[in-house]
């Protein structure tokens, strides 16, 4: 196996090593926050289906990184555990609840995917940060107070309070990503959900970004899932990764993510690009390579390995499956 | 002043008054919808509403025709405009509802669905690659709304033209297609300040979920808030006030209504209550001074009203430019 050097991995375990050792760090975290058990689920009449036999769990106070390809699952899976989806086989209990039962008790602050009308749209963070209430506010009253101080505590919280009165399309990529989180803080959630959170935000607001989510988890100790298929943001804060790419490929602490495991997950988007490749060699050529830094760069470059048929839905021997 | 004499003459007020009464009440109910069809890019289904309306018209001249009212037009009076006005209203509320479901994907194993949004709107999710999403559609539902839209506004067209001809109505098709606001009646001014009170109602009822959901569909339904309940809404008011505009600017023309005003304002404020403020302006000014244009000069009044709109989304926008320019060479 080729050692590998890069920002979010000082050193490469063995996988049985590693799996010991994922375990006895998962002991620190608290009882169960999230629990897939056998989960699959389809979209209407595909026969493939979106994510299979997903078994998970997630402790309370852990910080999970979703890591996976393009169509790997991660936002499906996201969905289903905020209860936007339903009808998977298996079971998911958010803090011991139904996921539809947790969305109405308001234990998930959801942070979404940024998208881009949300910079013409004629209002200020605070306004976006008090939208949260907007569900629960009867329409004949004003916004109640405690809604309001339930915002203002959590602008500070993510030290948005100089810009959060300025229209939501002046903001940077970082401010808006502070606005979005304060949104979802003021509901005081026990478990934070980030869809691609570092989407346009550029490289000085990604360090700012893990800063925040590192003093978040310090000061709240929420159980925090972070869903992305860049290795960068998962690397900026999380105590273990999930490796999915329709199957749960690997669950282990962030030094676990191997050559081998990173070329399973990213398998998918390889075969669909160039075909069948031999993608264990690339994942290896591009870990051995400092140019190369992340799964990503593994895909732009094919290089010149010696292809080799693969099934790009079977898991390999090399996968870290948890049970 | 031709105007003045219009509306003040005993001979001519009865045919002009009753337009210049209604027309406020049309320009507000649009400018009140105008900012959220611009924001969420709806325009494209307000045209669909808009030209399913002429299928409307022609299931409604079927219907006199049938019912022998017909060969002078659709009748006249109160029950007769009520009447229409519902027929078409029904009509424009199901191609909304047909333009949701054939652009709907299930979203469930096997059943239940909820909406994509607007094709240009669309936040799609960066883990559902095109074939995924082609797959989740299944079963041939889940068209591109886009291809909805087009699918029901042709559909509808087709149908009205065939319905119209049918029916041997007196009426022109021009007068569907441009609007005919000197036909406008006391019973469709009081129908159109109705029906503006009731939307007004309707949005500040559901004004902080509509604006959740114009802003973020999916965070808004992470925290609760029911977007399929609120996307209806909007697109039964949508319908009924392109039904309503309809009388005044046209099958055609009456989307202009629905989207310069909004445009306008967006261009001209980053506040919501000032945008909203602006597009009900704005919406007042293009109609009335439309109005005057067309009285003055002869002009038919859908296209004075489309034109002085245009005027005052440009000549602003033209203004700050130049402005921008001035401030870049000092």
């Amino acid at each position: 196996m080729a050692l590998c050097e890069s920002p979010w991995e000082p050193r490469v375990q063995s996988l049985g090593e590693f799996s010991s050792a994922g375990y006895s760090t998962l002991e620190a975290f608290g009882a169960p926050a999230i629990e897939y058990s056998g989960v699959t689920f389809a979209y209407g009449h595909a026969d493939t289906p979106a994510i299979k036999d997903v078994t998970l769990a997630v402790h309370e106070g852990e910080r999970l990184g979703v890591l996976g390809p393009n169509g790997g699952g991660k936002s499906t899976l996201l969905k289903l555990t905020m209860g936007l989806l339903s009808g998977n086989s298996g079971s998911i209990r958010v803090l011991g609840m139904t996921p539809q039962r947790a969305r109405r008790a308001r234990v998930i602050g959801y942070v979404p995917q940024r998208h881009e009308g949300e910079s013409r749209f004629p209002v200020s963070g605070f306004q976006v940060v008090l939208m949260a209430s907007a569900s629960r506010t009867p329409w004949y009253s004003r916004t109640p107070k405690s809604a309001i101080d339930a915002a203002r505590e959590a602008i500070d919280a993510v030290g948005a309070s100089r810009f959060c009165d300025r229209p939501i399309g002046t903001l940077s990529g970082g401010q808006v990503q502070r606005i979005m989180i304060a949104r979802a803080l003021s509901i005081r959630p026990r478990i934070l959900i980030l869809d691609e959170p570092l989407v346009g935000v550029d490289v000085a607001g990604q360090q700012q970004f893990a800063d925040l989510l590192a003093n978040l988890h310090r000061t709240y100790r929420l159980t925090t899932v972070v869903v992305s298929h860049d290795i960068r943001t998962i690397a900026a804060g999380s105590d273990t990764v999930a490796c999915l790419a329709r199957t749960l490929h690997s669950h282990t602490a962030p030094s676990g993510l191997t050559p081998e495991v990173l070329g399973e997950v990213f398998r998918h988007d390889v075969a669909a690009i160039f075909g069948d490749v031999h993608v264990h060699a690339h994942a290896a050529d591009a870990c051995t390579d400092p140019s190369h830094s992340h799964p990503p760069n593994v895909l732009r470059d094919p290089g010149n390995s010696a292809s080799k048929p693969s099934d790009a839905s079977k898991p390999s021997r090399g996968s870290t499956r948890q049970p | 002043m031709n105007i003045v004499t219009y509306l003040t003459d005993p001979t001519c007020a009865p045919m002009f008054l009753p337009a210049f009464v209604a027309a406020p009440a049309l320009a507000i109910l649009c400018g009140l919808l105008t900012s959220l069809v611009v924001l969420k890019r709806m325009a494209f289904i307000g045209q669909g509403v808009s030209h399913a309306a002429f299928g409307g018209i022609g299931v409604w001249a079927m219907l006199a025709f049938s019912f022998g009212g017909a060969a002078s037009g659709f009748g006249s009076g109160v029950a007769s405009d009520t009447g229409r006005f519902v027929v078409v209203a029904v009509f424009c509320v199901a191609a909304a509802l047909g333009i949701g479901v054939l652009s709907e994907r299930r979203t469930r194993a096997g059943h239940g669905s909820v909406p994509i949004p607007t094709r240009t709107n669309a936040p799609t999710p960066e883990s559902e690659t095109r074939s995924t999403r082609r797959r989740a559609t299944g079963g041939g539902v889940g068209l591109e709304a886009d291809t909805a839209i087009g699918i029901i506004l042709v559909a509808a067209m087709a149908l009205g033209a065939v319905l119209i001809k049918a029916s041997h109505t007196t009426q022109s098709w021009e007068s569907f297609l441009f609007g005919s606001v000197w036909s406008i009646g006391w019973a469709d001014a009081i129908l159109a300040w109705a029906t503006t009170l009731a939307t007004g109602l309707t949005l500040v009822i559901a004004r902080r979920p509509l604006v959740f959901w114009a802003y973020d569909e999916s965070g808004a339904r992470a925290f609760g808030v029911s977007t399929r309940g609120v996307r209806a809404t909007l697109m039964v008011l949508l319908a009924i006030a392109t039904v309503v505009a309809m009388k005044l600017a046209g099958v055609v023309l009456a989307t202009a209504l629905l989207v310069v005003p909004g445009a306008a304002a967006l261009a001209a404020s980053r506040r919501l209550a000032t945008v909203v403020t602006l597009g009900v302006i704005i919406a007042v000014l293009g109609v009335m001074g439309g109005l005057v244009v067309s009285v003055e000069t002869d002009l038919l009044p859908g296209p004075s009203i489309v034109g002085v709109l245009l005027v005052l989304l440009v000549i602003p926008a033209m203004a700050r430019a130049l402005k921008s320019r001035l401030t870049n060479h000092t």
